[in-house]
């Protein structure tokens, strides 16, 4: 099939520039990493950068987290709205903030950004985000239970740090002062501005070898690309509106559920996510500013039709997010926010359900869908120094057409994140692992089933531990398509001598020694109705024990011989006729 | 060729690739080298080796030292095909293998999963034993519950079994008991314990080591034995050495008892070489990419070190163990040019060998970076290997045609894009990778090899800012050159952890005494005398809250507070010059102590000694029509072997090899120097 382009600029030009920029913003994160303080930024990769052009329209980005797809556009237009149009940026000037109504995230996510001026022609922006360890606010790192904004720490609106080159160290001081680790902030800070510096040399690099006019042209074509990619596939799905909801447990304040409510509405080649329905912002800190509502709601487009292919300006252009004010998807003042990615795992597997009944293929069952967070804290026996530990827990993740559901995985907003090695822990917190493995039979039912939910278990060595706690998702468990049943919820025990109790949010709450602390995490959704799954795949998840006989018969209707492990077909083909 | 040498003696080094067998033997006499290429043997791989050998030397009695690349272990992992195997760890754990580090690299993608593991669920025990965080045992070894896991051993018929248990790092009581009581029960089972193959905590980067050791041990094993036994029929009873993944050499026997360093056996040559390359032309500085038709892998030689790393990642399994840094970056020569939303691609998708580039006439379609080549004259139809593999024009037309329409571009500006978009594509890579090592690809030189890199090299280097190309002498067996150039090298290492300012000292001194002993007497097993014996100290500091480490040499025989000062200096020192900033205020942990022993092996002189410069210019091979920028230009082709030491050439032209062909365009000259390398400058 030959398709009639239209191109501005020759297309070997365009393609060269496309993976230029591309790598201009892998460099600029490359140098982020490199030289940020926080080990949050380089090894949990809680960070982003973009490159604009001088409409602040995206050229390329590089995410660390997988949430903050695309939502610095944002941060640059309402500056320049705030200082009087383009015309008063000038060269060498840096700009930071982090508003949580305007950039989305929670205080501790930084923005900054810089104009890139080619030969004293304002030609485009570099911008990062990063999380900083503590911007203040009322416990080290951030709260786990504020009830407002100002609680959280403090609160920047856009502000010039950098004046035509010069440092504003008034400005810089002020914002370090507030923080409990003024020098990682400080380098965390510099790193931000290193990797703004790293953007701006490189487009010029580009620009400078290609000229100006040339590249413009080139990326009106790159954009190009990526729409009809975006395009191409929306066209295919039928028009229609797609719906979908679920609830988070509560807001971590109250014990009252917070509805997620998604609309998803196909027009032609245009996508609208309506979130209109979903709860009014909420007392706890799960409430989310609209950027980074927006950026989620990207990320479930991505994750269903363009894994792989670089963003640009050109994606999303087809796609509106609508978010009434004062709800937890467009939080106003004085919403605290310190959890806004709370709901956003939810949002994301939401959206893929509403979906899935036209993009059967692309679509995957729930996934287990939160952090899944257990803190330690207290006083090390070693040194007597506080010590804080928060674990987030892998779980089971949904079945797809074509494979099983992965088990043991980081929920999907922290990405790449890796878990504590046993043996790290051990040496470093007074605390002791007395079991790390999967729950069996916690997968959803499916022809493809879901992944497993951990086990893990721990010993408490001292006196002086307080453990808190932030499951979510028992109200809202991973759920099945296309038939495909549920995966099992999460719980926590903890055992203190012979007294058992079950919890699921707890903020921190002494321990004595010698309790257990014993967290379970939940599956991930099937796919497709169970008594279709192969009984040889059946048998074969006995063998390695991932589902018991029982399961395999109640759930899949799978009779084994015996004391063997062995398939009796006509047994389990009668079963699966009578019973289905 | 050996007529003459009788009485000399040869050094020898052999790798064997997926295709081709590479021999080469170095003439310590006159220095020079004679190589040889023959079809690798599946199946008998030994037979192919000594098939190349006795090709170049009648009585490998005259051989007195032969080193040997093999992939073997590699092959096994990655085609899935390593030893029936079993994995038993503390009660408990028996996921941590599975569960991994549960990170999920590719974030956009909710269809993860996970590199399929080695082991199957059922074939993981878990026995009764708890060693704690401080070395000392909560829960002695269950050996009635061990009874039972071995009759379960049995039954199953495994060939080996990795044993993995909690802290081994600190205290490997547990490990050797349960080793030594299977040992006693199934004499025939290869055992690896965890911490013999890797001394480091982290249980499933330490667990996932030992797995691959024991699923490719009985493998390397048995093809080690029998190339032993061979070579010893046809004399060579001296010892055979094998190339080890962390750059240096060691011996069949030490090879059998850590398979895994056999692992990047193959690849680690060619960096090697280049290291010797940068040596003999004072290059201290170099990036070494290694081309050929699926993979374009580059490695870094640094103040004239191969960038080694203490940690790797092969096929998705972590890997702790010293390895020459290889970062596989791209597809090669079979990368395919495709579309989307209406713009020209190339790669990440190959065409791989099977059906490869639509030129090779097996089916394939698409066009790749080969035919791009091969239209544009770079390539011949006649092929690489000396004719063996001819390629079809016309086909080659037809897949870029196809491309060249969508876009409205003629063939020949399409085939040059795809080249074009490949080069540039290749140094954004490197580009972004010196970035992360805080380098500028600028100080460097390049180094090129494998079928495909003389090909590109130039072009990347020019978008890299990169003046000087050097493509040695040799370049299609490259890695086997790079073999004859190294000292047998043994790594050890302890995880040691605490801070800095509270360090005991004493203990520290004893792991570095005791990881020497242990080296040493590694070494003395290889015969290397203590004379020849040199051990490099280093430990790897933090500061306290960092996960990674870095790595800073200890150049110190005994520990005192003065030298823990050093130290702590050095660090803050490396981590400026890692990471860019450093804090000199920060409190410093150690996490490992490690010991690099070498033996000095005398490595084979490099003069060639009865080279003269020519005085003639070398014969032109043929003129042929290539495209340069758009034009037609008659290029003078020539042949390597035409070439002598002094010749200088100005581009454009093109050097054709028996594997390889050498591009150096309009704007270059080309030299060649004393070893036969060409050294490429921009002018």
């Amino acid at each position: 099939m030959i398709l009639d382009y239209w191109y501005l600029e020759n297309p070997i030009t365009t393609e060269i520039i496309r993976n230029a920029l591309i790598s201009t913003a892998d460099e600029m994160n490359t140098s982020l990493f490199r030289s940020a303080y926080s080990p949050i930024i380089y090894e949990m990769k809680d960070c982003s950068v973009c490159l604009f052009n001088k409409n602040v329209e995206l050229l390329a980005q590089s995410a660390g987290l997988p949430i903050f797809l695309g939502n610095l556009d944002e941060c640059i237009d309402t500056t320049t709205k705030l200082i009087g149009g383009m015309e008063n940026y000038n060269e060498g000037d840096v700009y930071i903030m982090n508003d949580s109504y305007i950039t989305g995230a929670h205080l501790n996510d930084i923005t900054v950004f810089s104009p890139i001026f080619y030969k004293n022609k304002l030609v485009g922006f570099a911008a990062t985000r990063a999380h900083w360890l503590d911007v203040g606010g009322k416990d080290p790192g951030g709260p786990m239970d504020s009830i407002d904004i100002y609680q959280e720490g403090i609160r920047i609106p856009p502000i010039k740090i950098y004046e035509k080159g010069f440092p504003r160290q008034d400005v810089i001081a002020l914002i370090t002062r507030n923080s409990r680790f003024k020098e990682s902030v400080l380098g965390d800070l510099n790193a931000q501005i290193a990797a703004c510096r790293t953007g701006e040399m490189r487009f010029k690099e580009i620009i400078k070898k290609f000229g100006l006019e040339t590249v413009e042209r080139c990326i009106s074509d790159i954009f190009k690309q990526s729409e009809r990619i975006d395009s191409n596939v929306i066209s295919k799905i039928p028009d229609g509106e797609y719906k979908a909801e679920g609830y988070l447990d509560n807001d971590g304040f109250s014990d009252d559920p917070v509805l997620v409510k998604v609309k998803v509405i196909i027009t032609g080649e245009s996508i609208t996510i309506d979130l209109t329905g979903s709860s009014k912002q909420v007392q706890g800190m799960t409430n989310c500013g609209m950027a980074q509502t927006i950026a989620a709601c990207r990320v479930a487009f991505k994750d269903l039709i363009s894994p792989d292919s670089p963003v640009t300006e050109g994606n999303f252009k087809k796609m509106e997010v609508i978010a009434p004010e004062k709800t937890i998807f467009n939080a106003k003042e004085p919403a605290a926010c310190q959890w806004y990615f709370g709901s956003l795992g939810l949002l994301i597997d939401l959206i893929i359900k509403a979906l899935s009944p036209v993009l059967k293929e692309q679509s995957v069952a729930a996934h287990f869908g939160d952090s899944m967070i257990v803190a330690f804290s207290g006083q090390g026996e070693r040194t007597n120094e506080l010590y804080y530990i928060a674990e987030t827990n892998a779980g089971g993740w949904g079945g797809f057409m074509g494979n099983d559901g992965e088990s043991g995985l980081i929920n999907h907003v922290n990405g790449d994140l890796k878990n504590l090695p046993v043996e790290i822990l051990e040496s470093k917190y007074p605390l002791k692992v007395e079991k790390y493995g999967f729950r069996s039979d916690t997968g959803g039912p499916g022809i493809q089933r879901g992944g497993l939910g951990i086990k893990r278990a721990y010993q408490v060595l001292n006196n002086n531990t307080k453990v808190a706690l932030w499951f979510d998702r028992t109200k809202t468990p991973a759920w099945g398509l296309f038939g495909g049943k549920s995966g099992k919820e999460p719980e926590v025990f903890i055992h203190d001598g012979d007294n058992v109790k079950r919890f699921y949010k707890l903020n921190a709450t002494p321990l004595n020694k010698g309790s257990r602390v014993v967290i379970k995490t939940g599956g991930g959704g099937g796919f497709g109705h169970p008594f279709n799954r192969d009984p040889d795949l059946v048998l074969q998840d006995v063998i390695d024990g991932y589902i018991s006989k029982g399961a395999a018969r109640d759930k899949y209707g799978v009779i084994l011989e015996k004391g063997l492990f062995k398939v009796n077909y006509r047994k389990t083909s009668n079963y699966r006729n009578k019973c289905r | 060729m050996e007529g003459e040498v009788v009485l000399t003696r040869y050094r020898l080094g052999v790798d064997i690739g997926g295709t081709f067998t590479d021999v080469i033997l170095h003439d310590k006499v006159d220095g020079i080298y004679y190589t040889e290429k023959t079809l690798t043997t599946l199946g008998n791989l030994s037979k192919g080796v000594l098939k190349g050998v006795t090709k170049l030397v009648n009585d490998v009695d005259d051989v007195d030292y032969f080193v040997h690349g093999t992939t073997v272990g590699l092959n096994a992992l990655l085609e899935r095909k390593g030893s029936k195997m079993a994995l038993i760890l503390t009660s408990g754990f028996r996921d941590i293998y599975e569960i991994g580090r549960a990170n999920r690299p590719e974030i956009y993608n909710i269809k993860y999963r996970k590199p399929s593991p080695l082991i199957r669920r059922r074939h993981i025990y878990e026995v009764e034993e708890r060693i704690i965080v401080d070395g000392s045992i909560e829960t002695p070894v269950n050996f009635k519950q061990l009874d039972f896991v071995i009759k379960k051993l049995i039954e199953n018929d495994y060939d080996s079994v990795a044993i993995s248990l909690l802290h081994s790092y600190r205290n490997p009581t547990h490990e050797r008991q349960v080793g030594e009581y299977i040992k006693r029960k199934i004499p025939n089972i290869s055992v690896s314990l965890s911490h013999e193959i890797a001394r480091e905590w982290r249980e499933y980067e330490r667990t996932s080591t030992a797995v691959i050791n024991g699923y490719i041990a009985p493998i390397v094993n048995s093809y080690l034995s029998e190339l032993e036994v061979e070579t010893l029929d046809k004399g060579l009873n001296r010892n055979l050495y094998i190339m080890q993944s962390n750059g240096g050499v060691m011996t069949s026997e030490v090879a059998k008892k850590g398979a895994i360093q056999t692992l990047m056996s193959g690849p680690v040559g060619g960096t090697m070489g280049s290291a010797n390359i940068g040596e003999l032309t004072d290059e201290k500085n170099l990036i070494c990419i290694d081309m050929g038709g699926t993979s374009f892998d580059v490695s870094l030689v640094i103040d004239s070190e191969p960038d080694v790393t203490s940690e790797t990642n092969l096929e998705g399994f972590p890997i702790l163990s010293p390895m020459v840094k290889i970062h596989t970056i791209g597809t090669g020569g079979g990368s395919i040019a495709w579309l989307e939303g209406g713009g020209l691609r190339v790669g990440p998708k190959s065409a791989g060998s099977d059906p490869g580039p639509a030129c090779y006439g097996n089916g394939g379609e698409h066009a790749t970076i080969t035919d791009a080549n091969l239209l544009l004259g770079i390539l011949d139809s006649d092929g690489l290997l000396d004719g063996d593999m001819k390629l079809n024009y016309q086909l080659a037309h037809k897949s870029v045609e196809n491309i060249a329409n969508q876009l409205k571009l003629s063939v020949m500006e399409t085939a040059e894009g795809i080249r074009d978009v490949a080069n540039a594509k290749m140094a954004d890579a490197i580009r972004t990778l010196t970035v992360s090592k805080g380098i500028d690809p600028r100080d460097f030189s390049l180094v090129a090899f494998g079928g495909a890199g003389p090909m590109h090299a130039v072009s990347i280097a020019q978008y890299l800012g990169i003046k000087k190309v050097i493509i040695p002498h040799a370049a299609g067996i490259f890695s086997a050159r790079g073999m004859l150039q190294t000292d047998i090298k043994h790594d050890s290492v302890r995880t040691f952890v605490s801070l800095l300012d509270e360090i005991d000292i004493n203990d520290m001194n004893n792991l570095y005494k005791e990881m020497e002993k242990e080296i040493g007497d590694i070494l003395s097993g290889q015969n290397i005398k203590k004379a020849e014996m040199q051990f490099n100290r280093t430990a790897d500091l933090r500061y306290v809250g960092q996960e990674y480490t870095v790595s800073v040499p200890y150049p110190f025989d005994q520990a005192s507070d003065q030298n823990v000062k050093q130290l702590q200096h050095m660090f803050h020192v490396e981590h400026l010059k890692t990471y860019g900033h450093n804090n000199p205020s920060g409190s410093i942990e150690t996490v490992n102590l490690r010991v690099n022993g070498y033996g000095q092996l005398g490595i084979a002189d490099n003069q060639n000694k009865f080279a003269l410069k020519a005085d003639e210019a070398p014969n032109t091979y043929s003129i042929k029509t290539v495209i340069w920028d758009g034009t037609q230009i008659e290029t003078p082709v020539y042949l390597v072997n035409d070439l002598s030491y002094g010749n200088v050439l100005y581009g454009p032209l093109i050097i054709k090899e028996s594997t390889s062909t050498i591009v150096i365009p309009k704007g270059y000259k080309l030299e060649i120097d004393r070893f036969q390398n060409m050294i490429i400058m921009q002018l």
